[in-house]
């Protein structure tokens, strides 16, 4: 509506054009902020760790509760024949195990020779439950319900299911935003368990409709790699910690340079249904 | 003022649902844009004010939950909401077809806008695959969605409407 027309008892608004023009200028500082200069706005996060974070959590949870309920449900049959199965093969597993933990018990007397046993079952984890997923279908972010009040920290790894998840991007005062790594602007410096050869893996919106994530810059001289090799987190990344299972190579081409070999990655953790994460306490660079 | 507590709820209930709620229903990996439906109402019911500032706060809150660049979502929401305002004189509350196609032309221009300035600047071309697999499923989903909620907002409206006249006489 035209300010010229207002009623004359009318309080005077500041017309709508001008509005937009302001808050157009905000967001553009905002953008130039955050993206030429990179500054975290931490102020910000702080509105929504008040206002919608308490919400969340409490929806997830009435949520959490019915899904899982409906599931429970639908599966209770499915359980006991498994069950059934599954005790057989404890009894087989047991077995084995104490086999194996005699065999660990030499191996960690024989590691502590060496002074080797940094692995990751080492690192100090802390559990976190995911209260919303991203809001929108281009991008595979989601928020925890831990924050810089627990300790989280930028930069922290992320795990679900003993692979790696992601890290986390932002921290507010009681939820943390992790970026997985299926994301499409999410890059994984990571290695080949076998053979140490280095690769880099990209999430991709394309092909995580099929459930793969794409790797490239894996050596042409890597001639040892298989289909089906497994993928680590590679010790010269600098955000991801050391030998964190990422998943198995399902696919592999030479590229058409001649140079280097790409292919497709299947993720070790199913990232349809995240609730429950592990977040790494330790931080890549307090390592070193 | 009673006008603004009500739009400032219905911001922050929407954004709850399109974070917690919707991506549980997900229909074919598509979560629907729910927040669209919300700032393209308040764009062509109230005017290209409240639009203009509900798109503004939906895309804030966006923003800080989804990516990196900040104030991205903002803009783009404003501007949304400030466009759908410009049609609020053809608005009536009992017309269904001229909400259905301004919420999905608005669903369509985030799309392309998020395609255009965060895939396609990173040099993903393949327009096709996106359009087909993303923007598509989510339009449809949204113009399916905001038949169940129109008709809530809707009825939030003609309740204000109604209060708001009888304090004018």
């Amino acid at each position: 509506m035209s300010p010229l027309v207002r009623k004359p008892e009318e309080k005077y608004k500041l017309p709508t054009k001008y509005w937009l023009l302001i808050l157009s200028g905000i967001s553009v500082i905002l953008m130039l902020l955050t993206f030429v200069f990179d500054i975290p706005l931490k102020p910000f996060n702080e509105v929504v760790s008040v206002t919608v974070v308490p919400l969340q959590k409490g929806v997830s949870i009435v949520g959490e509760k019915l899904y899982s309920r409906k599931e429970m449900m639908k599966e209770i049959n499915e359980l006991v024949d498994k069950n059934n199965k599954l005790m057989k093969e404890v009894e087989d597993l047991k077995y084995e195990n104490s086999e194996l933990l005699q065999e660990k018990y030499k191996l960690n007397s024989l590691l502590k020779l060496y002074e080797l046993d940094q692995t990751y079952s080492d690192y100090p984890k802390t559990g976190a439950t995911v209260i919303s997923a991203s809001t929108g279908n281009w991008f595979s972010t989601f928020i925890i319900d831990k924050g810089s009040k627990d300790g989280m920290k930028v930069g922290m790894n992320v795990l679900a299911g003993g692979g790696l998840v992601g890290r986390i991007t932002e921290v507010g005062t009681n939820w943390s935003r992790v970026l997985s790594i299926i994301d499409d602007t999410s890059n994984v410096s990571c290695m080949v368990l076998t053979t140490n050869d280095h690769l880099m893996v990209s999430g991709s919106l394309s092909t995580m409709e099929n459930g793969y994530i794409t790797f490239n810059q894996l050596s042409e001289n890597a001639t040892d790699v298989v289909v089906g090799d497994k993928v680590v987190t590679s010790n010269i990344s600098d955000v991801y910690l050391p030998g964190i299972q990422v998943g198995n190579i399902s696919y592999m081409e030479k590229d058409s340079n001649h140079l280097s070999i790409s292919g497709y990655i299947t993720p070790s953790v199913n990232f349809e249904h995240i609730s429950e994460v592990l977040v790494i306490t330790e931080l890549k660079t307090e390592l070193e | 003022m009673k006008r603004v507590i009500i739009d400032i709820l219905l911001i922050i209930l929407f954004f709850v649902l399109q974070t917690t709620v919707f991506p549980m229903l997900k229909f074919m990996n598509i979560i629907p844009n729910v927040l669209i439906i919300l700032v393209s109402c308040a764009g062509f019911m109230q005017g290209d004010r409240a639009g203009l500032f509900v798109g503004f706060a939906c895309g804030f809150l966006m923003d800080i939950c989804s990516f990196e660049i900040f104030g991205f979502y903002s803009i783009l929401f404003m501007f949304i909401g400030y466009l759908n305002g410009l049609f609020h004189n053809f608005f009536y509350l009992k017309d269904l077809k001229i909400p259905a196609i301004m919420i999905t032309s608005s669903d369509l221009v985030c799309c392309l806008a998020t395609y255009f300035f965060l895939f396609l600047l990173r040099s993903r071309f393949d327009f096709g695959f996106y359009f087909v697999n993303i923007i598509l499923p989510e339009m449809l989903f949204t113009l399916l969605i905001s038949v169940i909620i129109y008709p809530f907002l809707w009825l939030i409206e003609a309740y204000i409407f109604k209060k708001k006249n009888a304090e004018s006489s």
